[in-house]
């Protein structure tokens, strides 16, 4: 029996020299200690609508009101000109993918505070933290998404082949949103004030991304929202169900790739020097 | 033999005054208020495999940041150290129990973080519930457990771990006697086979019982590392210069907290073993005295006084003396203290006690503030278990038997 522990965990060796964790030794322990990002993420799915009546309908009930009540006040009061097929499904979409990003940007902002139960008492890499945070909003996002599906059917869009990339589209708001709040989960342990530096970032973004307007309406000037890592994602999402009319979508996706790749390189810096030291402060 | 933890010129600066803002980083002048404070000085040590080690010490002697540092959570400011083997850090009970989740969830959950396979749950998952003894509610979510359950929860996972390492906090002292017998058995099982352990504790008792060797912190330095039982000894003469604020007994009388009450004598008390030494070590068998001296602010006639002992861990009072109101008639005041001696037969067993010391005026009114205490260990001969010598004698089909602890 002892020996059958010892296979799961490897020579497990813990080897510090000072604060920081070498970087090669944090990949070795990602690597080694994954099945924790899965069961965590697990766990807090399961929990998360375990003790509500409609469970998992709520994470598809919320972006489907406000993507309604959106749809509804710029077709009818604002008048926006998507040109694209099907406003409302463009909207739907929009909103799905975008309520994702924002909730999960605020909960992995707070993930390392908010697991602190267990990151006091227990070591695994601390880039867990965020990740288990967006993994388990991820069904949410992917639920919400085929929702759209048959609605986008019902007002006229027919489906085609793009909708392959949906799972893309998924996959891509996952990584994206790991990116970027990886590093802001660590902020937060040190810098209490981030979290609420989010709520408002998230709230003035959602006007500076193509979410209720098209990326096209901003003509000459759309590139200013190629920087916004949400474009690429939204675009790629709309693009799938074929609504995103005359919007591009390969440019705003170089945008999102850099962010990942420059925020990755941060997020793994920034904990191996950190992961530890942001335990003394939980 | 391998070497399980190596300690190398270990280091740990925590930086106190609150969390810094934004504007505190940013403002250097409001910045030098941020103190700090060093956990732990250059310590060094080393535990081999199969080994244990209890690492005692006060509040805020660096056993906590130790521990952290060995399970990883935590990392050095400067110094080396290195950990080979599989780690379980049991570090309070049932980490990452979810209150919404059942009681068969949590253990798949509690289970894997501390470094169980999914295979060995589902293995060991019967004896993980047996132990528990809360069958019944394996399928209620955690948030409705009474706090006994929840714990006994934690602990039978915690107990079915087979790390190579076992990292423990304290937290042997959860739960009733029987549960905390239950423990101890396993932990002792865990040890004999093979499990390299580290214990941190106030709990002497505990640390004497179960290892040979006990490293003594105090404000951040190695003391002590060495022979449990002369480990207890120096843990003991230390206390004696360093007072543990949140030690002190809190006393109520007729329902009023007296400790709080401003007081008109000074108490203090020593203790002295058989030889007269005042090395806060007595020995099983041996008689010994405490000697209190008591002085006074006020003028106080025919005092009465009263001595008591009572387990480090623990509430009961084990033994008191008291005298009978009047019996004593003198009259006290400043420079008139008052001198008294207890000699006690000592049948106690090997464990840490308290002595404390009260006094009244005739007319039973409190005169102490805080009420004083002393702290002693009491070691005794091996052969012994429990904690009363009561010259118990065993007899077999009319032959004496000899008597040999066998827990041991």
């Amino acid at each position: 029996m002892a020996n059958s522990s010892t296979a799961t965990s490897g020579a497990a060796v813990l080897d510090l020299t000072g604060e920081r964790t070498p970087i090669s030794v944090l990949l070795r322990d990602l690597r080694r200690q994954r099945h924790l990002l899965v069961m965590l993420a697990n766990r807090d799915f399961k929990a998360k609508y375990r003790s509500t009546n409609l469970g998992l309908v709520w994470a598809v009930l919320l972006p489907l009101i406000q993507g309604t009540v959106l749809a509804l006040v710029f077709t009818h009061v604002v008048h926006i000109q998507a040109r694209t097929a099907s406003y409302p499904v463009f909207v739907l979409a929009g909103m799905a993918t975008w309520t994702y990003l924002s909730s999960s940007v605020q909960s992995a902002t707070t993930s390392i505070l908010d697991q602190s139960d267990i990151a006091g008492r227990i070591y695994f890499p601390r880039m867990f933290l965020p990740g288990v945070a967006i993994l388990a909003a991820a069904p949410g996002l992917l639920a919400s998404l085929i929702v759209v599906i048959p609605i986008s059917v019902v007002l006229g869009v027919t489906p085609t082949w793009h909708f392959v990339a949906l799972p893309l589209g998924w996959l891509l708001a996952v990584v994206t949103v790991y990116a970027i709040g990886a590093p802001l989960a660590l902020l937060n342990v040190y810098f209490r004030d981030v979290k609420y530096f989010v709520v408002a970032a998230l709230q003035a973004l959602l006007y500076g991304s193509p979410v209720i307007y098209p990326l096209d309406l901003l003509g000459d000037y759309k590139a200013i929202l190629y920087a916004n890592p949400a474009s690429g994602i939204i675009e790629l999402v709309r693009w799938s169900f074929d609504v995103n009319g005359k919007d591009p979508v390969l440019a705003p996706l170089a945008g999102t790739a850099v962010w990942i790749i420059v925020m990755t390189g941060v997020t793994v810096i920034a904990y191996a020097r950190q992961e530890r030291l942001a335990c003394d402060r939980l | 033999m391998t070497t399980s933890v190596r300690f190398e010129n270990v280091s740990k600066r925590y930086s106190l005054g609150g969390e810094p803002t934004l504007v505190s980083r940013m403002n250097p002048r409001r910045n030098r208020g941020l103190s700090e404070v060093w956990a732990l000085r250059d310590v060094s040590f080393v535990v081999e495999q199969g080994e244990t080690v209890a690492i005692v010490g006060s509040n805020g002697s660096g056993k906590t940041t130790t521990l952290r540092m060995v399970a990883g959570i935590s990392a050095p400011t400067s110094g080396r150290i290195r950990v080979e083997g599989s780690v379980a850090p049991l570090i309070g009970i049932g980490v990452g129990f979810n209150p919404e989740l059942s009681g068969r969830e949590n253990v798949a959950v509690n289970g894997q973080l501390l470094g169980l396979s999914q295979k060995e749950i589902r293995r060991n998952f019967d004896a993980i519930v047996e132990f528990s003894e809360i069958e019944a509610y394996l399928d209620t979510p955690v948030k409705f457990y009474s706090s006994g359950m929840y714990l006994r929860l934690g602990f039978a996972v915690a107990v079915h771990t087979r790390p190579e390492i076992l990292v423990v906090d304290e937290i042997l002292a959860v739960g009733d006697a029987a549960f905390q017998a239950k423990c101890n058995i396993r932990m002792r099982e865990l040890r004999d086979a093979g499990t390299t352990i580290v214990l941190v504790t106030h709990n002497l008792n505990l640390a004497v019982r179960m290892s040979k060797r006990t490293i003594v912190l105090s404000r951040g330095e190695l003391v002590f590392d060495g022979d449990s039982t002369e480990g207890v000894g120096v843990y003991h003469e230390m206390l004696s210069e360093i007072r543990d604020v949140s030690d002190t007994a809190n006393v109520t009388i007729d329902g009023e907290d007296v400790t709080q009450s401003k007081g008109q004598a000074k108490v203090s008390l020593d203790i002295r073993n058989h030889a007269g030494d005042s090395k806060r070590q007595v020995e099983t068998g041996r008689p010994f005295s405490i000697f209190v001296t008591i002085e006074f602010t006020e003028e106080v006639e025919d005092p009465c006084i009263g001595i008591g002992l009572t387990p480090a861990e623990g509430h009961d009072v084990v033994a008191s003396v008291f005298t009978a109101p009047g019996e004593y008639r003198g009259k006290h005041g400043p420079g008139r203290p008052l001198h008294a001696e207890v000699r006690m037969e000592n049948h106690l067993l090997t464990r840490s006690y308290i002595a404390h010391a009260v006094i009244y005026d005739s007319q039973r009114k409190w005169l102490l503030g805080l009420s004083p205490f002393e702290s002693f260990y009491v070691k005794s001969p091996s052969k012994y278990f429990g904690t009363t010598d009561l010259h118990s004698v065993l007899t077999i089909n009319g032959t004496e038997m000899s008597n040999v602890a066998v827990v041991r």
